[in-house]
């Protein structure tokens, strides 16, 4: 891999990092629930990074499966919320 | 020619990573839940959004760029459908206290 690929790769490393750390140091959850959506989508990303860098298609099921648990966890976060509250 | 499709491959994902990276720095720096928000759904599709453009210059077989496109086009419509309803829900709790 060229330089360029492994600042791909370490950008989205650093991108997966700070968002997970962000799911488990929330404020409440509201903010959690926020945090998983930017998680699954930096994931998401990271699963099309490893299309360009390493030309491998075999994974984009599992991006696909991921965006759409992401959206179903963010919408039952809030039916809770709009029942329970925060 | 292939190695220009490569060049800008690799652009638009260091473009997208830098976005990736902006919407984690967000969730950290923003102020409150709803301004968060903003950093959960806007730079976060525009990662996808580059990082599919990338991959569909890099993939080769039809069957997984026609996947990509459905990657990208899910994320454009479930992103502002998930955080407008997440914000609706903590509106709703905050006006019933």
């Amino acid at each position: 891999m060229s330089t360029m690929e492994w600042l791909v790769v370490g950008l989205l490393m650093v991108a997966v990092g700070l968002a997970t750390a962000r799911i488990v140091f929330a404020e409440s959850l509201g903010d959690r629930a926020v945090a998983f959506d930017v998680a699954s989508s930096v994931i998401t990303t990271s699963v099309l990074g490893w299309v360009v860098v390493g030309g491998e298609t075999y994974l984009l099921d599992v991006a696909l499966a991921l965006s759409l648990i992401g959206f179903l966890t963010v919408v039952t976060v809030a039916r809770y919320i709009e029942r329970r509250g925060s | 020619m292939t190695s220009v499709l490569d060049a800008f491959a690799i652009a638009l994902s260091i473009v997208g990573g830098v976005f990736a990276v902006s919407a984690a720095v967000g969730l950290f720096r923003l102020a409150d839940v709803r301004s968060r928000m903003h950093a959960a759904t806007k730079p976060a599709t525009l990662g996808v959004l580059a990082f599919g453009l990338a991959a569909m210059i890099r993939a080769e077989s039809p069957d997984a760029i026609a996947r990509i496109a459905i990657i990208v086009a899910l994320q454009l419509v479930t992103a502002p459908v998930g955080a407008h309803m997440l914000s609706r829900a903590l509106s709703k709790s905050e006006q019933d206290r």
